[in-house]
């Protein structure tokens, strides 16, 4: 790329300024300091790179106004271009607004710049095609060393930076992370501070062991302290115990002396207090009990004598059964009383109805009542029941013939009617036809489909006789015209002898060939061809032969068919003019008239039932006519045959058989009446006489008993009287029986008046015993007699349960008497038995054990007094055992000295206890300070934060030596690709720009050093160099880097601003030529 | 049958020998709040078990190493196993890796009330209410087999709920087949459900999470029982502190000024999932080279002490523990096609990954620039493939950055550690 021109609208101190026609090799801009040079190469960058903010800062906005930015006008490859780029002052991008027009006019953009830039950025350009002051400025300021060092980097790869630097970096930054001494570097330092955490993490570690041990060691303590306690308090209680003695000792004493006593007493303690009382009572209750015995007694005299005072009759007693026995039969008599009332109705009911038969069968009254007089009848016919039979038989035949001859006459009726409807209906179906009778109607209809349907197969054989006609007739022409012109096979005839003949004479041609036949003479394929054309002349002319022969055979054959075949025609046409003839004129085809007539055949069909019906109807009215005339003639014999028998009978001969069946059936009805009748009254007076039997019966047991109680009252009267003494001492109780007698003697009274009412029929009723009937009044009689005799008798058995209800009350007072005795007897024996149980003989000596026993109560309760005492000042405070064991046993004298003992041991274990106590607290506050240290985990923490620290250290350590690594692998590849060239390449400049005096520019192998040889060959180091000749070396180098880059195909503008300021005026000159040959040779 | 509900906490990995990990910098006014964060996560499990009245308390394990752990491990034990005793609140204990019931100190006695499982087979135990047997727990302390044996647990079947308390790894389908109703498992910091139906496999975690590697919330699970064997679960969350790793892509840190806003939108997301608790941040950015001009150099540096000026010092405090610079997941093709330094630089470099890094020999550089001893070699080298696999792309990306022109200063991160420069 080559710039042709420039526009500056405004960038720094420039204003509207325009450069044109540049030319392709070298421009030379010359000006004082401040004209603007410096500027103009920031312009070309800013064109190319855009305004980075020290452009920025440094150049806009532009000095003398105009729009910030500008363009350049530049070749490259693919044409011109214009690279056009400005800036807005208020915004602050780096690409500012770009544009690349290429000489088609099309606006292009960031993308062709770079092209045209061979993607070299702008660390590139700048170290390598735009050089200016400040670089050399910078070299200027450079120690020797320094300077050398950084001529060396031009030689051993400078892209964007140079290899060298980057190595350098690495190398101190690794150098900051680790040093090769102990002392310095990162992560050295951070080592030491973990090993200090570390150091210090044990430490507080051990502290934990610390804890534990203070732990076991107060587990100890607290068991020894336990302990101690434990014995403490078992002395304390001990020493209690001996001041609780010494106190209860004199009152212990006394408690033991009574305690003597009470033994000596040897007082009998098992005696109950109440002995004594006891004794008493059983004393007392015997006393009770044999006041109340007396009582007993005199109550069993005063039972007795009520018992002898009651009204009791035996010979009455005697008389129950059979008065049991009447009354038994009381609801006999009166069911026979209901019988004989509810017989009395039925009679009364029975005569009614004979009265009303007789009634209804003519019989007069006064035969009635001669009927019921059971008198015979005179008047009545004979109508017994084998007058019945001799009548019914003639009777039911005049019935039954009656009744055939009704029925054979019903049936005629209907049948004719049905006849002469069917007759109507048939005649009226074959009025439009031509025949009176059905049947000749269906045969003539038949009779013409057969003939049309014969017709009609005709018809179908004369058109196929023709259609073959026609046929034969055409194959007949066809034969004919092939035997005339037979075009095809003329043509495939003549093409076979065509063919025959030229292969012929082909063959013929080169077997002989003479004059006329210019073909080359071949004898076997002629041969070959003469054989196959004799063979096609000989299949044509057979061929032809043995077709012209079929031909006019089958023509004659298809003649003779067709001669056949119109006789045939004639003779079908001859049978279809006879048919014709014989079908009935038509106007219709034959196909509608076999259709009509078919359709009046079915029509016909249809009426054969109606045909039969009617010949059904007039036979069955037939056969009606003959069962009536049978019938009548029957029924007239039947009445002949009635008539004689009523006349054997006796019987008026106007009696219809229906009257005689009645008369018979009322006679019946009135013996069976009459009957019934007979029997109720034989039956009533069989009840009547049952009841008066026993009507008597039970008189004379009333009788009897009347009689009996008389004479018991009597004999009573007289044993009352002798007992009266006795017995006005319980008149109380005995009111009661004074009342019943009273009841007893007016039932007497009744008794006396009501046989004597009777009396009189006495006699009577014993001579008539055995015709007695009695009636319903005489059975209501009976039954007041029965109830009678039964109150009798419930009477007496009321006087025996009052005397049962003594004797029991008298036995109860007898028991109680014995169950006292037995009470005296057994208070007796316990009043014996306690004596005997308290171990005394009397009952004196029992009141002196009881006086001992009284004293010795007393001593008790002094002791008991004293071992309140004794227990009070025990109190719970100790063991009351333990006090009885030092004041009972022995050495109960030196207790004090056993106390003071306990005492001192006391004191002892609670200095111990004391001392633990305060050992316990103290390690516990220590535990308690060593659990409560949290440096541990803190300094864990920072442990942790070291070692990430060390990792992150190392692995950016790794990083950088990783990358020093592979830096060193590219540097190899520089030096051994790259540095020869551009080293050789840069000599040739060097030459050229020192006019000789320096010659070479190289590096000793695998040393980052530069050596100069000079003319005289000698080699000098970069440090002994004057400046303007590391300057010439710089730019020398830089020229073979731009030769280098423009081999690789990126060829850039060179722009060097102020490069020659410390050259001399010869250097400069040759510097220029230099250029102007360097920018010729990239030109080429 | 109907029996009584009962509801029981089980917990684990209280690690309280452990202090918080992937910290760089300490800060002052974080760390009483990072020093006693597993204590108070710990003592909240125990003070939850009095207030929920809990029937037991099931432990599975890694609760606190007595002897790395110090005095305060083994009497912060004591002191909250003393106070569930005095509440009536039964303790199963089946020790896990760093819990050694072994290790436990002799002098110390656990209360009645602290049943601590057997090492050598699975101890069954029958947890009663008033004489009632309720629960039965088979418990087995880990004798160093990484894997739950299940088998072991097999029990005559009764008609208590059944809970069977291990430490390890454990198989899903080896403990369903078991006739347990829940295993309370440890060993495993984070919390996971592996089956939620009959019956119930937990790991509860840890109450509080310690490294990066444990995101999200952390704390113990509270079953429930009720009369008809319905069993609900609670994790409740006791942690104080959480941690996260937050990732920004290429195309956030593209968006240049709106950066910091974007992280700012991140935090407060952070604070609102970490609802009230502290949060250790790590950041994650994926540096997109051809953009890096829009970072600037030092800018993560910069951003990093802002974002800890911003929000490092709140109450609830999100402090940014670093910000990694991720390579790019590819690098722009061109660069590797230039003939340029950085073009051969990048070409050995992807020559180096053809070969896994395996040439990648820094021994040479080690015992040239570091004091030789053999500790050094071991901090010094990577110590896998992956690690060197890593190593490879930083020191890609360190490459490129130098070789373009330091455009973000990948240098910057040794200062950031306390070294010299700061």
């Amino acid at each position: 790329m080559k710039i042709k021109d420039a526009q500056v609208d405004g960038f720094g101190v420039w204003s509207g300024l325009t450069v044109d026609g540049l030319p392709d090799t070298m421009s030379v801009f010359y000006g004082p300091n401040e004209a603007g040079k410096t500027t103009l190469m920031q312009f070309v960058r800013t064109m190319f790179y855009g305004f980075t903010p020290e452009r920025r800062q440094r150049y806009l906005p532009p000095v003398y106004g105009g729009k910030p930015g500008g363009a350049i006008r530049v070749t490259g490859p693919g044409g011109g271009y214009e690279i056009a780029r400005r800036a807005q002052l208020d915004q602050g991008g780096v690409a500012g607004q770009l544009s690349v027009t290429g000489s088609d006019g099309l606006a292009q953009g960031q993308h062709r710049l770079a092209m045209l830039m061979g993607s070299i950025d702008e660390t590139i350009f700048t170290n390598v095609f735009a050089i200016g002051l400040r670089e050399l400025q910078e070299l200027s300021t450079l120690d020797d060393t320094a300077a050398a060092d950084e001529l060396y980097k031009l030689s051993s790869g400078l892209d964007r930076v140079s290899l060298v630097d980057v190595t350098r970096q690495l190398k101190a930054a690794r150098g900051q992370v680790v040093s090769a001494t102990p002392e310095h570097g990162q992560m050295q330092q951070l080592f030491l501070k973990r090993e200090k955490l570390r150091d210090e993490i044990d430490q507080l570690t051990a502290r934990g062991r610390r804890w534990a041990e203070l732990a076991a060691l107060r587990n100890t303590q607290q068991g020894e302290l336990d302990e101690l306690k434990q014995r403490i308090e078992q002395w304390e209680l001990e020493s209690r115990t001996f001041e609780v003695a010494l106190q209860v000792r004199p009152n212990w004493q006394q408690r033991t002396t009574i305690t003597e006593q009470i033994n000596a007493l040897a007082a009998r303690t098992d005696l109950p207090e109440s002995a004594a009382e006891k004794l008493k009572s059983i004393n007392a209750e015997i006393a009770q009990r044999q006041t109340k015995l007396a009582e007993i007694k005199q109550q069993r005299r005063a039972l007795r004598e009520r018992s002898r005072a009651l009204p009791l009759r035996a010979s009455l007693l005697k008389l129950r059964p059979k008065i049991e026995a009447a009354s038994e039969q009381s609801p006999w008599i009166s069911q026979i009383q209901k019988h004989i009332q509810r017989i009395e109705s039925q009679l009364s009911q029975t005569a009614e109805q004979l009265r009303e038969d007789a009634k209804r069968l003519g019989i007069g009254e006064e035969d009635c009542e001669a009927l019921l007089a059971d008198r015979r009848m005179v008047r009545m016919p004979d109508l017994s029941p084998q007058a019945i039979n001799q009548l019914s038989e003639p009777a039911r035949d005049v019935r039954t013939y009656l009744s055939r001859m009704k029925q054979a006459k019903q049936q005629s009726d209907v049948d004719k009617k049905e006849a002469e409807r069917l007759a109507k209906e048939l005649a009226g179906a074959l009025s439009t036809r031509e025949h009176d009778n059905l049947h000749d109607a269906m045969t003539a209809t038949s009779e013409l489909i057969g003939l049309l349907r014969k017709r009609l197969q005709i018809q179908e054989a004369l058109d196929k006789q023709n259609h073959r006609r026609i046929q034969l007739e055409e194959e007949a022409v066809d034969l004919a015209a092939d035997e005339a012109l037979p075009v095809e096979r003329s043509f495939m005839m003549g093409l076979i002898f065509v063919g025959g003949a030229f292969f012929a004479l082909w063959g013929l041609a080169k077997v002989m060939p003479g004059q006329y036949f210019n073909i080359k003479h071949d004898p076997n394929s002629g041969l070959l061809f003469l054989l196959l054309g004799a063979f096609m002349l000989f299949f044509w002319f057979t061929w032809g032969n043995m077709l012209d022969r079929t031909t006019v055979g089958e023509l004659d054959e298809c003649e003779d068919q067709l001669e056949a075949l119109k006789k045939e025609i004639r003779k079908t046409e001859v049978d279809r003019d006879e048919f014709d003839r014989r079908l009935p004129p038509h106007t219709g085809s034959l196909e509608v008239r076999l259709r009509d007539a078919e359709a009046e055949l079915q029509t016909l069909e249809t009426l054969l039932p109606l045909q039969h019906n009617h010949q059904a109807a007039t036979e069955r009215f037939k056969a009606a006519r003959r069962r009536a005339g049978e019938a009548a003639d029957a029924l007239r014999h039947a009445r002949a045959q009635w008539e004689k028998t009523l006349q054997q009978l006796g019987i008026t001969q106007s009696l219809s058989p229906k009257s005689i069946r009645i008369m018979a059936e009322g006679y019946d009805s009135l013996l069976q009446t009459r009957r019934r009748m007979q029997t109720l009254e034989d039956e009533l007076d069989q009840r009547r006489l049952e009841l008066g039997a026993i009507t008597q019966r039970v008189d004379g047991l009333l009788k009897q008993a009347t009689a009996t109680k008389k004479a018991s009252d009597e004999v009573s009267k007289v044993s009352g009287r002798e007992g009266s003494a006795s017995a006005s001492a319980t008149s109380q109780p005995t009111s009661k029986e004074s009342r019943s007698d009273a009841r007893m003697e007016r039932g007497d009274r009744d008794k006396r008046n009501q046989p004597a009412n009777s009396g009189s029929n006495m006699a009577a009723a014993a001579s008539a015993v055995a015709t007695v009937r009695a009636d319903a009044d005489d059975a209501t009689k009976a039954l007041d007699q029965i109830n009678r005799l039964t109150a009798m008798i419930s009477e007496q058995e009321q006087y025996i349960q009052q005397r049962k209800g003594l004797k029991e009350e008298d036995v109860t007072l007898a028991k109680q008497s014995a169950t006292l005795s037995k009470t005296i007897d057994r208070l007796h024996r316990s009043h014996s038995a306690l004596l005997a149980e308290l171990g005394c003989e009397t009952e004196e000596q029992l009141h002196e054990q009881l006086d001992r026993k009284a004293k010795h109560a007393r001593l008790l309760s002094q002791h008991a007094e004293f071992n309140d005492r004794i227990r009070a000042v025990i109190g719970g405070a100790v063991a009351y055992e333990a006090v009885a064991r030092h004041l009972d046993g022995p050495g109960v004298e030196d207790l004090e000295k056993r106390w003071d003992a306990v005492q001192q041991r006391i004191v002892q274990a609670e200095k111990r206890v004391e001392q633990l106590v305060g050992r316990q607290g103290e390690i516990n506050q220590e535990m308690k300070s060593l659990a409560a240290d949290t440096r541990l985990p803190d300094a864990k923490l920072e442990l942790v934060c070291i070692e990430n620290q060390l990792k992150a250290c190392a692995a950016h350590w790794q990083t950088l030596a990783a990358t020093t690594h592979m830096l060193d692998k590219v540097c190899e590849v520089y030096e051994t690709e790259r540095q020869p060239e551009t080293l050789r390449e840069a000599s040739a400049f060097l030459n050229q720009l020192t006019e000789g005096k320096y010659v070479r520019v190289w590096t000793p192998l695998g040393k980052n050093q530069l050596r100069i040889d000079n003319a005289a060959g000698q080699a000098l180091p970069l440090e002994v160099l004057s400046r303007g000749t590391r300057e010439t070396v710089f730019i020398a180098l830089r020229l073979s880097l731009a030769a280098a880059y423009a081999r690789r195909g990126v060829m850039l503008p060179l722009v060097l601003d102020d490069v020659f300021v410390n050259f001399d005026r010869a250097r400069t000159l040759a510097a220029a030529r230099v250029l102007r040959d360097f920018a010729s040779l990239v030109i080429k | 049958m109907a029996k009584e509900s009962f509801r029981f906490i089980h917990a684990s990995d209280f690690h309280l020998e452990r202090p918080m990990q992937d910290v760089l910098d300490l800060p002052d006014h974080l760390r009483r709040t990072l020093v006693d964060a597993p204590w108070k996560a710990a003592a909240s499990v125990f003070e939850h078990a009095i207030v929920e009245n809990v029937d037991f308390v099931v432990l599975s394990g890694d609760l606190v190493n007595p002897v790395s752990a110090g005095a305060q491990g083994v009497a912060f034990l004591l002191d909250r196993f003393e106070e569930l005793a005095a509440k009536g609140i039964e303790v199963y204990w089946a020790g896990g890796s760093v819990d050694d019931p072994d290790r436990w100190p002799e002098s110390v006695a656990l209360p009645d009330s602290v049943h601590v499982f057997s090492k050598k087979q699975v101890e069954p135990v029958i947890h009663r209410r008033n004489g009632i047997p309720l629960v039965t727990l088979l418990g087995r302390s880990s004798d160093g087999a990484e894997s739950i044996r299940a088998a072991e647990y097999g029990h005559e079947p009764d008609d208590n709920f059944v809970i069977a308390v291990a430490h390890g790894k454990a198989d899903i389908e080896t403990l369903g087949s078991e006739r347990i109703d829940y295993w309370a498992l440890g060993g495993q910091h984070q919390p996971e459900t592996l089956s939620a139906q009959q019956p119930c496999i937990r790991y509860c975690g840890t109450p509080q999470a310690r490294s990066l590697s444990e995101p999200g919330a952390h704390g113990f699970v509270l079953v429930d029982i009720d009369a008809q064997r319905n069993m609900q679960t609670h994790q409740v969350e006791v942690d104080g502190v959480r941690t996260t790793i937050q990732e920004i892509d290429a195309d956030d840190v593209a968006l240049g000024r709106d950066l910091r806003q974007l992280l700012s939108r991140r935090v407060a997301r952070i604070q609102s999932e970490a609802s009230g608790r502290h949060v250790l941040a790590h950041w994650r950015v994926h540096m997109d080279l051809e953009n890096a001009s829009v970072v600037g150099p030092s800018a993560l540096e910069d951003l990093l002490a802002w974002l800890r000026r911003e929000f490092g010092h709140g109450s609830p405090a999100c402090w940014s523990i670093d910000i990694e610079v991720l390579p790019p997941k590819q690098l722009p093709k061109k660069w590797q096609d230039e003939d340029t330094i950085l073009g051969d630089f990048l070409r050995v470099a992807a020559g180096h990954r053809k070969n896994a890094a395996k040439e990648l020999n820094l021994k040479n550089i080690v015992d040239s620039e570091s004091p030789g001893a053999a500790h050094w070699t071991a901090t010094l080298l990577p110590v896998d493939a992956t690690a060197q696999l890593a190593m490879l792309e930083r020191s890609t990306l360190l490459g490129v950055d130098m070789l373009r022109g330091h455009q973000i200063d990948l240098l910057a991160p040794t200062r950031r550690y306390g070294g010299l420069d700061k």
